[in-house]
């Protein structure tokens, strides 16, 4: 357990340092009320709107993939672990490589079938497609 | 007055004189008002679209190369100078006046979609409205700017002040019931990668933009008038070099010098004209470097080793230019019937100078093309995005690598010859990419050719014998030309076709002095390129344009 | 501040000292802990040893990374760039310029803290906290050599990728929480970087798992000392970049990736999106995000060291000198890449980690499997 008191430990030191850098910067530094310079930066013009909007996330498809592939990683670490050891106490590849085979085997097949379907990919807005220029040949 | 040379590949454009345009024109044609580089042809104002159609499309007239707006005391007037791609001295000018109580005139929009931005300018400046045309609102001033400039009755003294507002998102009403939203985004005025205080209106959907709309004019010093109020023989010349000046003050001088030579009939010493040709180059190579280093900086980050790389050779350039004309920035070199002095004392060591340079130039250009345009990525990145087809960059009025990279070939130097660049042996270089990709190499391999006509120039100065080392003809000190003497003129830029439009009125400054800067017109063509493409190709395109905003707005 | 150094001080010495004696010994044996060490030296025991050596060996290490971050961010990053673009670089203050250092932090911290109007408050001073504190969470289970190990838990790797990641977790809250478009447009690429590589990434370190069969950072370590070949009397170790070179060179790709550098700076893209998520900060908010992005880098050589490059080990110098090396030659890579490599579109990214990254560290996966399966 006192593994992880260390670690701990580090997380405090992780938050302490930045803690003790803004205070020391708030002791230092200057403080000159004047509005103009609290304007949201865009490139110096006056913003349209604030940038708290609904938007178009064109890699939707992807982020739901991520989910499945991530969950499936976290499959993959336990077998990678045992693997050599199992294979070192007799097990057969049979056994211990199969199995994971067939595992990832399906997780491609299903990449795969992902990739057909374009939701690999980022998803052209077609608002934007829609005017552009097109190369005349 | 008019032109006769009529080029024999050029099939579908046989109507080439005066007389055959006019004959083609018919009853459109109000009265002859020619100028000194092309014959002008007086229309009514609700007839400029037919003329013009017909113009373009039976005469071959595809190139709008610039649009004057004047007033006189009795009218206004606005010019047309139409050009053809195959062959620039082919020129036709339509002149259309307007009443001073009624300034409205038919839009040439529909038919040269570059008159858009032309004649916003014109209506901006000058004051006259265009019927037809899609959008027309101030471009260089302030949209609550009151009065119009170089209108008659401006007054200059007269305090303005001007608001900082909103903009407005342009697609807001598109998206009623939509579920999503797009994004107005203002890039710019002060933003890393607009080359200037350029300000880009977009609207993004996601990462790809839907909508850009470039808003100019930030920079805007109105050199025009600056230039009439200057005399043609001394005080005009130092302003060229501020139009582009990214080290293209030599070209931009030039721009100057040809029309005014031709406008005061003044002869050139061929010695000048091998030195303004080198010097020119010289200033092209400079130009192109920066170009390519930035557009390098654009695609790959925030520092690259490309643009310090790029930056070490211009370098080697200004230092040429520097022993050449005293100068780095505003040469100020060029004068009416010449250039101000001979080359630096000892020759011998100028010549070396160069030489040295044009030595390593190969070398260099090996270590762009190793790291920038035989990058995996940077291709990726660049070929097919931004892509402008021909017949748009044309109706766009888009010359200079701009166009080059589209495979349109015309560059003014060997289509309408001037200086020594007849005499000597290079080649245009064209790319029929249409994409960013094709700009940068375009750019590249003008370096090359520029280097070969460097050399030839200074093989030839090397060897002029020294009593015809003329460096200026004998010019009058003051110069008047004739009472409405009009002409348009124009030579290869760093960026393309830069062209003047002087009308003389029998004093000693110009009555109008119009520019016709290749960048205004380039940076047009940014939505046909950049409409539905990614914002870091908008930032690719935008670079690969290479405006300088000194030009664009004046 | 002072008090603390002093007190720290002793400590250090001897661990270098107990932990060189013990270094070269190590292979198999389980390695004493900075904090059991400091425990030890300390006479303490229980929790409060636990609590106490944790907290000073927590301090020691956090400090190591500041330090090393300094001398990056300020000096070495400015002087390696300009060696790439033919430029000298800050050569005014002290010698070689290094005093720019404390010039520089000076300034920095001094600046005034603007807050822009419409902030999401809590978000947006939390996040530059965040990122810092996610690349140093990170460093407790690196063994730096030479004893300077933090924690050594059964879960070692796992726990540093999963640390490291809560990084995005920060420039996701600074792009929202800003509101400012440019902000938002770097959160939403920062999401759409960690999707794409964050699976090659792990599944490229899995299959190093394999070869060692453990977790543990300290037996990973331990497992690339055996002797790979022997070359004329030089025996070559069997660091996993040798006995895998390709899931090596997967692995630095989306490491480049994971840390957000050329041609990966997607979020940040200067040219495009100004400076991306972190637009609107200034003062010490933007020094720690500069602080965490520049650990972070280390982190990454870190792991990279720890999964291929043998970690600490290394002949003639001590283990920490080593690893020491192992990060800044990553950093120094990563500082090239920044000068010669262009940057690439994130849809270009994202199918990049989708069609490629992807499907080449499943297939690494795989043969790497099928290879050790035959072979043992």
């Amino acid at each position: 357990m006192n593994q992880w008191i260390a670690i701990g430990a580090l997380g405090v030191m992780g938050v302490g340092i930045p803690i003790a850098m803004m205070v020391v910067s708030a002791l230092l530094r200057p403080s000159v009320s004047e509005q103009g310079k609290t304007v949201v930066y865009e490139s110096g013009e006056v913003p349209t709107g604030t940038a708290h909007v609904q938007f178009n996330i064109q890699y939707y498809m992807v982020a739901l993939l991520f989910l499945v592939f991530d969950v499936e990683t976290v499959l993959i670490f336990p077998w990678t672990l045992i693997y050599r050891s199992a294979l070192e106490q007799g097990a057969t590849l049979g056994q211990v490589l199969a199995p994971m085979l067939v595992f990832i085997g399906v997780l491609v097949v299903g990449l795969g079938w992902a990739w057909r379907n374009g939701a690999v990919e980022w998803i052209k807005s077609p608002r934007a497609s829609r005017r552009k220029t097109e190369r005349q040949s | 007055m008019s032109l006769e040379e009529s080029t024999p590949d050029t099939v579908d454009t046989g109507v080439t004189t005066a007389e055959e345009i006019e004959a083609l024109l018919g009853d459109l044609v109000l009265d002859r008002d020619d100028h000194l580089n092309a014959p002008g042809f007086v229309v009514r104002p609700d007839q400029v679209q037919d003329t013009l159609f017909r113009l373009r499309d039976e005469a071959g007239f595809d190139h709008l190369s610039c649009v004057t707006a004047q007033e006189y005391e009795d009218r206004y007037e606005s010019i047309y100078h139409l050009k053809k791609y195959d062959d620039p001295t082919d020129e036709v000018s339509v002149v259309v006046p307007t009443p001073t109580d009624n300034p409205v005139s038919e839009s040439a929009e529909p038919v040269y979609r570059t008159a858009e931005w032309h004649e916003r300018e014109a209506y901006d400046l000058v004051g006259i409205d265009y019927d037809d045309h899609p959008d027309l609102r101030r471009i260089l001033l302030p949209e609550t700017w009151q009065g119009h400039p170089l209108s008659r009755d401006y007054d200059q003294d007269r305090p303005q002040v001007v608001p900082l507002r909103e903009h407005a998102n342009p697609l807001q009403e598109d998206h009623e019931g939509d579920e999503d939203d797009t994004m107005f985004l203002n890039i710019g005025p002060h933003h890393p990668a607009t080359h200037g205080v350029l300000h880009l209106k977009t609207v993004l959907d996601g990462e790809q933009v839907v909508d850009v709309e470039s808003d100019i004019g930030y920079l805007h010093r109105c050199e025009e008038q600056i230039c009439q109020q200057g005399t043609y023989r001394y005080q005009i010349m130092p302003y060229p070099d501020r139009w582009d000046y990214i080290s293209a003050g030599l070209l931009n001088e030039w721009a100057y010098a040809r029309v005014a030579e031709d406008l005061a009939d003044i002869e050139v010493p061929e010695y000048a004209q091998v030195i303004r040709t080198m010097g020119a180059e010289l200033c092209r190579i400079a130009a192109h470097m920066l170009a390519v280093g930035t557009f390098a900086l654009d695609v790959y980050g925030d520092f690259t080793a490309i643009f310090m790389y790029a930056v070490r050779d211009r370098e080697k350039v200004q230092n040429i230019l520097e022993e050449l004309t005293g100068q780095r920035l505003m040469f100020n070199y060029f004068r009416l019937g010449g250039v101000v002095w001979d080359l630096p004392e000892p020759r011998e060591d100028f010549f070396e100078m160069i030489r040295d340079f044009l030595d390593d130039l190969p070398e260099a250009l090996e270590e762009y093309h190793d790291m920038i345009s035989a990058n995996e990525i940077l291709q990726v990145r660049t070929v097919d995005t931004g892509v402008l087809p021909p017949e748009v960059a044309k109706s766009y009025g888009a010359t200079g690598p701009v166009a080059r990279g589209s495979g349109v070939d015309y560059d003014l130097r060997r289509d309408d010859p001037y200086g020594y660049y007849d005499e000597l042996d290079w080649n245009v270089a064209v790319e029929d990419g249409c994409d960013n990709y094709s700009r940068l190499l375009v750019r590249l391999r003008e370096v090359e050719e520029s280097a070969k006509i460097i050399e030839q120039c200074v093989d030839l100065l090397e060897d002029w014998p020294e009593d015809e080392r003329t460096i200026q003809s004998n010019v009058p000190r003051t110069i008047r030309p004739d009472d409405d003497t009009e002409i348009y003129r124009a030579v290869e830029g760093a960026k393309g076709e830069l062209g003047i439009y002087v009308r003389a009125d029998g004093t000693e400054k110009p009555a109008r002095f119009k520019i016709r800067s290749p960048c205004f017109s380039n940076l047009q063509t940014l939505p046909e390129m950049s409409n539905g493409e990614y914002i870091p190709d908008l930032i690719a395109s935008l670079g690969s344009l290479d405006i300088v905003l000194g030009e664009v707005d004046r | 501040m002072d008090g603390v150094f002093l007190q720290s001080g002793t400590p250090t010495g001897t661990a270098n000292a107990t932990a060189n004696a013990t270094a070269n010994a190590s292979a198999g044996g389980p390695i004493a802990t900075l904090p059991e060490t400091i425990s030890g030296v300390l006479g303490l025991s229980g929790t409060l040893g636990d609590v106490v050596g944790g907290l000073l060996g927590a301090f020691l290490i956090a400090n190591i990374m500041l330090g090393m971050t300094a001398l990056a961010g300020p000096w070495a990053k400015r002087k390696i760039t300009a060696a790439f673009t033919d430029r000298i670089a800050v050569n005014r203050i002290g010698p070689f310029g290094l005093l720019i250092i404390v010039a520089d932090a000076v300034r920095l911290l001094s600046k005034e803290l603007i807050v822009p109007e419409g902030v999401d408050r809590p978000a947006w001073d939390l996040a530059p906290i965040i990122l810092p504190f996610s690349a140093l969470l990170g460093f407790a289970v690196i063994p730096l050599g030479s004893g300077l190990q933090l924690a050594d838990p059964e879960t070692g790797i796992v726990f540093a990728f999963a640390a490291a990641s809560i990084a995005s977790l920060s420039l996701v809250m600074a792009g929202y929480a800003s509101n400012n478009k440019y902000s938002l447009l770097g959160a939403l690429r920062s999401i759409a970087q960690n999707l794409a590589y964050e699976i090659p990434l792990v599944v490229t370190a899995a299959s190093v798992i394999i070869f060692a069969g453990t977790f543990q950072t300290s037996e990973i370590v331990a497992a690339q000392t055996e002797t790979l070949v022997s070359l004329g009397g030089v025996s070559i170790p069997s660091w996993y970049a040798f006995v895998n070179p390709f899931a090596f060179v997967l692995f630095v790709a989306a490491n480049l990736a994971e840390i957000g550098r050329n041609p990966f700076d997607i979020p940040e893209a200067p040219t495009e999106i100004v400076a991306g998520y972190q637009t609107e900060y200034s003062s010490v908010y933007f020094v720690l995000f500069y602080l965490g992005e520049f650990i972070h880098i280390f982190l990454g050589g870190a792991l990279i060291a720890v999964l291929f490059l043998g970690g600490p080990a290394g002949p003639v110098l001590p283990g920490f000198v080593w690893m020491i090396i192992k990060m800044w030659a990553f950093f120094l890579f990563t500082q090239w890449a920044r000068s010669a490599v262009p940057r690439v579109r994130i849809d270009q990214l994202i199918e990049m980690g989708w069609k490629g990254m992807l499907v080449l560290s499943f297939a690494n996966l795989v043969l790497t499997a099928i290879l050790v399966g035959v072979i043992a």
